[in-house]
């Protein structure tokens, strides 16, 4: 059974993430956050096979979160998911080599099973 | 014997005359030499050494009474310098108890002197040919070299006219060149703060903007797949109407991001 984090400050957000993950996945164990740093400070514990990780978020936003990770070296997988469709968070996120899938939302479910099945 | 003793006496005359000639630096120290020496050489009345140089005339005379130079163009000539100057051969010429005698020396390029003398009954008419010649020519060789330290020193100051002329331009395109400097790094300035303006509009656009659209366009989704029973002509309308707004606000931020690419580096 695979692990996966949500990570995202909207609550309506990780409620319809987690709903689509369990209808079209339903193997994951799902842990889901609205505050990222508890969420990274879970990460050891938790161990998840894969991060769905929102970018637009107050005091520690994505960037933010994946910097930590890879000063702290976690390998991590993380799928970044979010309501920016602007070219330059797609470029900076070639800088971070966990990112396997940068989502854009709204997203398909296949998009979600796929990046799991790729895990 | 006394006639050799003479000829010593005017030779060393000369050598003094000539070897202080030398240092003269100036016109007016060579009138001074002139008039301190040439009593020693010649008897005389007055003795003018005149040169002439492509129409310029500079003129040492030496006189009982006194003693001048002058400068000017051929006007200063006398006529009997100008007759000397015509034929280019020794003259004497006597006017009531005056004789006047002349002789015209050549450069190889550059002026001519006029060297003339005159003597009244009483003075010897006798001269030194010899010493005579000597002293023209020592003369015309630092007349020769006054010129061209005149010639150099107007050069000089034409030279130093034109470098003043340069420096006081250099000094207009360095206040220019400064002032352009920080024009361009006011610009700059502006620039960069305009672009991070931007940056911020197309961040607000990118995230903020499309954050809520995007929920509401999942939770369609997550409706959908669910198959509720009711409302679903309500819903469909919905998404079509999301979906419009989803593409123009795309198309604002591609906009954006495409007229902006090359100042946002």
């Amino acid at each position: 059974m695979k692990k996966i984090m949500l990570v995202d400050d909207k609550e309506m957000s990780n409620f319809i993430m987690r709903k689509f993950l369990e209808m079209n996945a339903p193997d994951c164990e799902i842990y889901d956050f609205t505050d990222p740093e508890g969420a990274y400070h879970k990460i050891d514990s938790i161990n998840p096979d894969l991060i769905f990780l929102d970018l637009n978020m107050p005091i520690m936003d994505g960037w933010d979160f994946l910097q930590q990770m890879a000063d702290e070296k976690k390998a991590n997988k993380v799928a970044i998911v979010t309501s920016s469709t602007s070219e330059n968070d797609k470029n900076e996120s070639l800088n971070y080599n966990n990112i396997v899938q940068f989502i854009i939302k709204p997203f398909a479910a296949e998009e979600l099973v796929n990046v799991i099945d790729r895990v | 014997m006394a006639n050799n003793t003479n000829i010593r006496l005017a030779f060393e005359a000369y050598a003094r005359f000539s070897s202080k000639l030398m240092a003269c630096i100036s016109h007016a120290e060579m009138q001074k030499l002139l008039a301190q020496h040439i009593k020693y050489l010649f008897n005389y009345k007055m003795v003018r050494a005149t040169y002439v140089d492509a129409g310029s005339v500079t003129c040492q005379q030496i006189g009982k009474e006194y003693n001048q130079i002058v400068k000017g163009c051929a006007q200063i000539l006398t006529a009997f310098e100008q007759r000397v100057l015509r034929d280019g051969i020794p003259r004497e010429e006597k006017l009531n108890n005056e004789t006047l005698r002349g002789w015209v020396f050549n450069s190889a390029d550059q002026g001519v002197l006029i060297f003339s003398i005159s003597t009244t009954e009483n003075q010897s008419s006798h001269l030194n040919q010899s010493i005579l010649k000597l002293i023209s020519e020592s003369l015309l060789s630092k007349f020769i070299q006054f010129t061209l330290y005149e010639a150099l020193d107007s050069k000089n100051e034409k030279l130093n006219h034109a470098l003043k002329a340069v420096q006081c331009k250099n000094e207009e395109i360095s206040a220019l060149v400064s002032f352009q400097r920080l024009e361009i790094a006011k610009k700059t300035r502006d620039i960069r703060s305009k672009n991070q303006e931007l940056r911020k509009i197309i961040r607000l656009n990118a995230h903020e903007v499309r954050e809520p659209l995007s929920r509401i366009m999942g939770l369609i989704n997550l409706i959908k797949q669910s198959k509720p029973q009711l409302g679903i002509q309500e819903l469909l309308l919905l998404e079509e109407a999301s979906h419009d707004l989803d593409a123009v606000l795309r198309q604002v931020i591609q906009h954006t991001e495409t007229k902006l690419k090359p100042q946002l580096r």
